[in-house]
């Protein structure tokens, strides 16, 4: 079975999301494929591990494989910005100072840097079979990374409402126009808006559950494998596909002194996370010793995962 | 009938323009009778129907949470135009922090 075209990398900070993504990025590139990986995290360190400065826009880097590092704040800049753009146009100057106004206030919105994050991943998303074939996500730490996997599924009727409120209104007012027989007004302009918004939501939703897999990422300790079963359950609940579970920075088995300790103690966590999680798959990364950045380093873990049959 | 051949098509138009006069009558009776209620009812209806989506999209401005801020965002344009006889129609004179309207 060929692999979904989106994996997310999640789980909590510092248990190596960003190095993971990567890795597995450069082995589908390995494959011939097209590979967009995209941190979406705000912290963002996949320039740092791809030994690279990265930006808003996917920079390529050769072999099959783009990076970028996207921002919900850049994106609102920028959506605020066009819409601004679009409105000198469209509506007379006086107004201007009020839209400005308005925007500003959306733009400061709880939900809007969220929403623009996103966005932004959706354009993204769209050019899957374009300009790539896979999209690996290094996701924000959990919390993060579950609201911005819901938050198509929870906007979309939101917006289905406004939808059906404009249709309301504009159906009293067709009524209304041919009573007293003006011409009708022609397509609304706000409706086509919504209808847009839903369509884009509804696609990345659909790609969110149906051509996606979630990768949760763990180091072998007992409160960290709680949290996992707890994402791991909300995800499900959600309808998003678990792909296999990486379980990183295992101490080698073989290993003396302090870390044969270690080996000792995660033995056992081990265990119970191969036996929760058996159905979706275990992989598990040995602790490594150098830095771990640029692709050289990186295709030692890509190596790993190709051999645990990623 | 007239014996009359030429009075008959005139008496037959002064009839029709007799009718034709009654039912304008009757028009504009049913007119303000039935239809001019319906329509001002129509009217009232349109707008309600066209503030609660102007409400909707600028939740904010009412101080409510907008979870869809981002997303309904190219609409503002569209519908501060008119937010001032918007405002005043809810019954408040002015609107909002200074620069949300007047
Ligand atoms: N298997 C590993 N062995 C040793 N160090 C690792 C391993 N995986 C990741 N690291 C290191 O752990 C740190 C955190 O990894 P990172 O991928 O940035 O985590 P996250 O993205 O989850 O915050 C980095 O310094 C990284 O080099
Ligand atoms: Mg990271």
């Amino acid at each position: 079975m060929s692999p979904a075209a989106v994996a997310f990398f999640g789980g909590k900070g510092g248990v190596g999301k960003t190095t993971l993504a990567a890795s597995y990025a450069l082995l589908l590139a390995g494959r011939a494929q097209r590979v967009l990986v995209v941190s979406t995290d705000p912290a963002h360190s996949l320039g740092d591990v791809l030994a690279t400065p990265l930006g808003d826009e996917p920079t390529e880097l050769g072999g099959g494989l783009w990076a970028c590092e996207i921002s919900g704040e850049n994106a609102a800049r920028r959506r605020v910005e066009q819409v601004a753009a679009e409105a000198r146009e469209a509506v007379p100057r006086e107004v201007m100072p009020a839209v400005h106004h308005h925007l500003q206030r959306a733009a400061d919105s709880p939900g809007t840097v969220e929403s623009a994050l996103v966005d932004r991943l959706t354009d993204l998303l769209d050019e899957i079979g374009d300009r790539w074939d896979h999209v690996v996500v290094d996701s924000a730490p959990t919390g993060h990374m579950l609201r911005l996997l819901s938050l198509p599924t929870l906007l979309t009727p939101w917006i289905e409402g406004l939808s059906r409120q404009r249709e309301r209104a504009r159906g009293t007012e067709r009524m209304l126009s041919g009573l007293l027989g003006r011409a009708d007004q022609g397509e609304d302009p706000l409706l086509t808006r919504l209808h847009e918004r839903r369509a884009r939501l509804e696609r990345t939703r659909d790609r969110m559950l149906h051509d996606s897999v979630v990768h949760l990422v763990l180091v072998p300790e007992r409160l960290p494998l709680a949290e996992t079963e707890r994402t791991a359950r909300s995800l499900t609940e959600d309808g998003l596909p678990l792909g296999s579970l990486a379980v990183n920075r295992v101490a080698p088995p073989e290993a003396t002194g302090l870390l044969a300790d270690r080996a000792h103690r995660e033995a056992e966590v081990r265990a119970t996370i191969h036996e929760r999680f058996r159905e979706h798959g275990v992989t598990e990364v040995p602790l490594l010793p150098g830095a771990l950045t640029g692709r050289g380093e990186l295709a030692g873990i890509a190596g790993i995962l190709a051999e645990a049959g990623w | 009938m007239s014996p009359d051949s030429r009075a008959a098509p005139l008496s037959t138009r002064n009839s029709w323009h007799r009718v034709v006069a009654a039912w304008r009558r009757f028009e504009a009776f049913h007119d303000e009778m039935f239809v001019a209620p319906w329509r001002q009812g129509l009217e009232r209806e349109a707008r309600r129907q066209d503030d609660t989506f102007r409400a909707l999209v600028m939740l904010d401005a009412l101080g409510v949470e907008n979870p869809v801020a981002y997303e309904t965002m190219e609409l503002i344009p569209h519908l501060v135009g008119d937010l001032h006889a918007w405002h005043q129609r809810m019954g408040q004179d002015t609107f909002g922090d200074p620069g949300t309207c007047c």
